[in-house]
């Protein structure tokens, strides 16, 4: 090629490199997902182009999946186990993957959907739940066979609950759905006249609790299918509530982190943690850990008492994921650092971290 | 880098969508228009440089220089003396360049504002919820990304039954309306003047260049620069038009004859 030529090609191919660099920070669609698998002893942990599982001991890796990089794959969403053993992992490549978790070899693969698997599976019985983000909620075959679609008018970013005979989803269109595990059959539906992101949470006392993007948690109770009370919040809601003895924890997207009391929906204190919150809180040594995208940490007590949970320098990142507990450890997914995940102990010491 | 444009940009496109019955094709479209009319008098500037640069070409004097200074031991010479006509003449050879280096950013902005604006995926999403100040955004979220037979979130293909393949109809466009535009801004006698060579060059790059963006990027990054090369071909023609003469200026014109 002639000089001339190059001079003019190669500033505007930077150009075309530019656009697509300068608009944000994070290039990477999402945060990574933890899992604990406690009878292998294995963290899975997805980001990126892999899966990776990562001895619970000593932070080192068993197995990738896939084991080279794979077109299009890309995945975020938390691992999750079936009660037959099997990994399902969603795909930003529009495909589900079984995976055997002892070795990472591929079992089978679903590549019927027509967007990205943004939310983690739910394994139910012998199927398995899976939401989509074009609008699907693909409910498997324990081989990966389909067996029912379920449709909603928007996209589904948030893993389903259930009790076992009825699964609770929820969808972008503004509506909480519970489906009937064997048939695959909507029973009931509740407008909840905003956005829904998040997972909903199921509690022991049959009610399930979800945030909107206009500002407000709910609880719905699922006998009576109608909102038990709502919460006006300061920020958009997004993370799944955690429900412990009677309380109900969750953050928002302000940054603040609520304490309410799930039988009234009563907010009982607030803790202001100065950085957008998307995880859902971990109960750990009696206290509530959860992170913020201006990458702090906090241990916050059933109270409301909190406290800045200092990390070395080097763990700096964004604190997107939720932590996960796994025995007398608790891990932490990081964005923006090399490490993607590290483990604490009882005195918050980071006790290995993983770097891919 | 440009979140001070990025910003405002997404939050004019989820208002105009807000207005357009969720459409995000139309809000595009409108968008783009408002872009145009803001940045009305960088491109008469660099429209009125180019028309400059192509009536040079026929000047006399102009061509009698090429001749006189041909050969490349005289390229230097050739330079300088171009460079005192263009003063003679009032011409600014690089005023063609400021609006284009101003749509670099413009373009990188809009590239971003769509991705955001359409959230395909979580981070952003946390981009828009950051960024979006209007009051209604949480029950507007998700946005409807079709448009006629586009996802504009999704590299575009148009699927016909029989043609197994996908035909990027947008991006062929883009690259037609791309080469139109780029022409228009181009010298278009034979000249051996370096700037005019570049220029050429970067007229049958760009409509490539352009294409392969549309054709790998979201298709609502494809509609903007559709619009917008429409616009601005409308807008050259448009000034090329001979202006009607007033009565005034025909009287003048009258009395100078007599």
């Amino acid at each position: 090629m002639k000089k001339k030529h190059l001079f003019t090609l190669l500033p505007l191919l930077a150009l075309s490199l530019f656009i697509t660099a300068c608009g944000s920070a994070v290039t990477a669609g999402s945060w990574p997902g933890i899992s604990f698998d406690e009878t292998r002893g294995l963290v899975y942990v997805a980001n990126n182009q892999f899966v990776h599982a990562i001895q619970i001991e000593n932070g080192l890796e068993t197995w990738q999946f896939p084991a080279e990089p794979k077109g299009a794959f890309t995945t975020y969403a938390a691992p999750q186990l079936t009660e037959d053993g099997q990994l399902i992992i969603g795909g930003y490549d529009n495909t589900l993957y079984s995976v055997n978790p002892e070795n990472g070899l591929q079992n089978w693969t679903f590549p019927g959907a027509g967007n990205r698997f943004i939310a983690s599976p739910l394994p139910v019985a012998d199927q398995i739940f899976a939401p989509n983000a074009d609008h699907r909620m693909y409910i498997l075959g324990p081989q990966g066979n389909l067996v029912k679609t379920f449709s909603t008018q928007d996209p589904q970013w948030g893993q389903p609950a259930s009790d076992g005979s009825t699964v609770y989803l929820a969808s972008m269109d503004h509506f909480l759905y519970a489906i009937d595990a064997q048939s695959g059959e909507e029973t009931w539906s509740l407008d909840l006249d905003s956005t829904i992101v998040g997972s909903p949470a199921l509690g022991a006392d049959g009610r399930l609790y979800v945030g909107t993007l206009d500002h407000t948690l709910f609880a719905v109770d699922t006998q009576s299918h109608r909102e038990a009370w709502r919460l006006p919040t300061q920020g958009w809601v997004w993370a799944t509530p955690l429900v412990v003895d009677g309380q109900l924890f969750v953050g928002d997207l302000d940054g603040i982190f609520y304490g309410v009391d799930a039988a009234s929906g009563d907010e009982l204190w607030r803790v202001d943690t100065g950085g957008a919150i998307t995880g859902t809180a971990a109960l750990f040594n009696d206290s509530l850990y959860i992170g913020n995208e201006a990458g702090q940490l906090f241990s916050i007590s059933l109270d409301g008492r909190s406290r800045e949970v200092p990390l070395p320098e080097a763990y700096q990142g964004l604190y997107y994921a939720t932590p996960v507990v796994a025995g007398d450890l608790l891990l932490l997914g990081l964005t923006n650092n090399e490490s993607i995940v590290i483990a604490l102990d009882n005195e918050n010491a980071v006790v290995w971290n993983f770097v891919p | 880098m440009f979140d001070f444009i990025i910003i405002p940009f997404t939050n004019a496109l989820v208002f105009i969508y807000s207005l357009l019955g969720e459409n995000f094709g139309l809000a595009i479209i409108v968008f783009t228009i408002l872009v145009r009319v803001v940045t009305y008098p960088f491109n008469a500037q660099q429209m009125k440089s180019a028309r400059a640069m192509q009536e040079l070409q026929t000047n006399p004097k102009y061509k009698a220089m090429q001749e006189k200074y041909k050969g490349k031991e005289n390229r230097e010479k050739l330079a300088q003396e171009q460079m005192k006509l263009y003063q003679e003449m009032g011409i600014n050879p690089l005023a063609g360049c400021l609006p284009t280096i101003i749509q670099i950013p413009l373009l990188i902005s809009m590239y971003w504002a769509i991705t955001r604006a359409l959230a395909a995926t979580p981070l952003q999403l946390l981009d828009l919820a950051k960024g979006i100040s209007l009051d209604n955004a949480a029950n507007l979220v998700p946005l409807n990304s079709h448009f006629l037979w586009m996802d504009l979130g999704q590299p575009e293909r148009l699927f016909i039954p029989g043609i197994p393949i996908g035909i990027p109809v947008l991006a062929l466009l883009v690259m037609v309306t791309s080469y139109f535009q780029s022409k228009m801004m181009t010298p278009t006698t034979g000249s051996n003047d370096q700037a005019a060579g570049m220029g050429r060059m970067m007229s049958l790059y760009i409509p490539i260049l352009m294409a392969y963006i549309s054709y790998i990027y979201a298709a609502g990054l494809a509609l903007y620069f559709v619009t917008s090369n429409i616009l601005s071909i409308a807008q050259y023609y448009i000034s090329k038009r001979p202006k009607p003469q007033t009565p005034a200026a025909l009287g003048a014109k009258a009395q100078g004859a007599k």
